[in-house]
């Protein structure tokens, strides 16, 4: 019964070493002794059978993994950048209305004008301003390096924006 | 697998989840060969395990913040691995159930030896033992190969597999039980 525990313990370590308690009775039993070779044999045996990659194998993997994430944040840098594309007008919109409101009333009769020549004007400075740093945000992520785009720089509201409005199941 | 390993690996983990791209393909380098060696293991095809292999380590990347550090990062690569490899068996039984040709078991590569009857007679033994192994049922190979080959501890499969530890021993004795059998067929003694 004992020995019958035990054999059970050794099919259990085949492949591994034995402890120290198993390696004393081994020495006194020789049904267990001769029962352990015969496991060291079968591990000798299937060792041969350890799965090896080629060389060639080995680069293909490393290329299509490589790719296979930079193709999946450069998805989801072109849906980010839609989202800032949208905003652009937006922004753009409000400012204009935001400096119309603040304009004095004697201003009001050269609105068109302004309009027409708004890069000079105080009026719309900061407009301009906040616009092209849109734009150059935009421009960064439109254009920047896939590891500097990663899914971890989203903060969690907007991987939130990002699977309410659009299709980005797969990515995400 | 050795702790200095797993240490290096907990390491670059850190990094890759900070977005570092390079990390991460360090990581890829040092496991990649375990992670088809399983799905090899399971499908039975080496194609089929190297595209499950990809797929494993691109959803590790996608899926990295979901990585805790309650496991060892190579137990959890495993464990995706393992499901990913089980779900595609699973849709191979689908397609074979209406009537599309089965998953085969493809002849394994075998490295060139200066001694050409020695290297048939690898070629013999690892067809056959291949072929044996491919017969034994999926969870008796997954263990398997992830005791045998990888040295995972019985609590870690467990964990991959998500069997109760007995359910793990089991699978594992009955594995070696039958291999001992086939070994013993084909006359090789000790
Ligand atoms: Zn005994």
């Amino acid at each position: 019964m004992k020995c019958a525990l035990i054999q059970q313990e050794l099919i259990e370590l085949t492949g591994q070493e034995l402890s120290h308690s198993l390696s004393q009775h081994l020495s006194e039993c020789c049904e267990c002794s001769s029962f352990w070779t015969e496991l060291i044999t079968l591990s000798d045996l299937l060792v041969t059978e350890n799965f090896e990659l080629s060389e060639s194998e080995s680069e293909r993997l490393l290329q299509n993994i490589e790719d296979g994430i930079a193709l999946r944040t450069i998805k989801l840098v072109n849906r980010r950048s839609f989202k800032l594309t949208q905003l652009i007008p937006i922004a753009a919109s409000i400012l204009l209305l935001f400096g119309i409101n603040r304009m004095k009333p004697d201003q009001n009769r050269q609105i068109t004008q302004i309009a027409e020549t708004t890069i000079e004007s105080d009026y719309y400075e900061p407009e301009e301003t906040m616009v092209s740093e849109l734009l150059s945000e935009y421009t960064s992520y439109r254009f920047a390096e896939p590891s500097e785009t990663l899914l971890g720089d989203l903060t969690d509201d907007e991987l939130a924006y990002l699977n309410d409005n659009f299709d980005v199941g797969d990515i995400l | 697998m050795a702790q200095e390993s797993n240490d290096r690996i907990a390491r670059l983990v850190e990094q890759a989840k900070r977005g570092d791209r390079e990390a991460f393909s360090e990581i890829v380098k040092l496991v990649m060969n375990r992670v088809v060696a399983l799905t090899y293991r399971i499908t039975g095809n080496r194609e089929t395990a190297l595209d499950l292999a990809q797929d494993t380590l691109i959803t590790a990347w996608e899926r990295l913040e979901q990585f805790r550090g309650e496991s060892s990062f190579l137990s959890w690569l495993m464990r995706i691995a393992t499901n990913r490899s089980l779900n595609h068996l699973s849709r191979a039984v689908t397609v074979r159930e209406q009537g599309v040709d089965p998953v085969t078991v493809e002849q394994i590569s075998v490295s060139t030896s200066s001694n050409p009857e020695k290297e048939l007679e690898g070629v013999e033994l690892q067809q056959s033992v291949q072929s044996f192994m491919s017969k034994l049922p999926t969870q008796q190979r997954i263990a398997f190969e992830l005791r045998f080959y990888q040295q995972f501890s019985f609590d870690e499969i467990a964990g991959v597999t998500g069997k109760a530890l007995g359910t793990v021993k089991t699978n594992y004795r009955e594995s070696i039980k039958k291999l001992r059998v086939w070994m013993k067929d084909k006359g090789h003694h000790s």
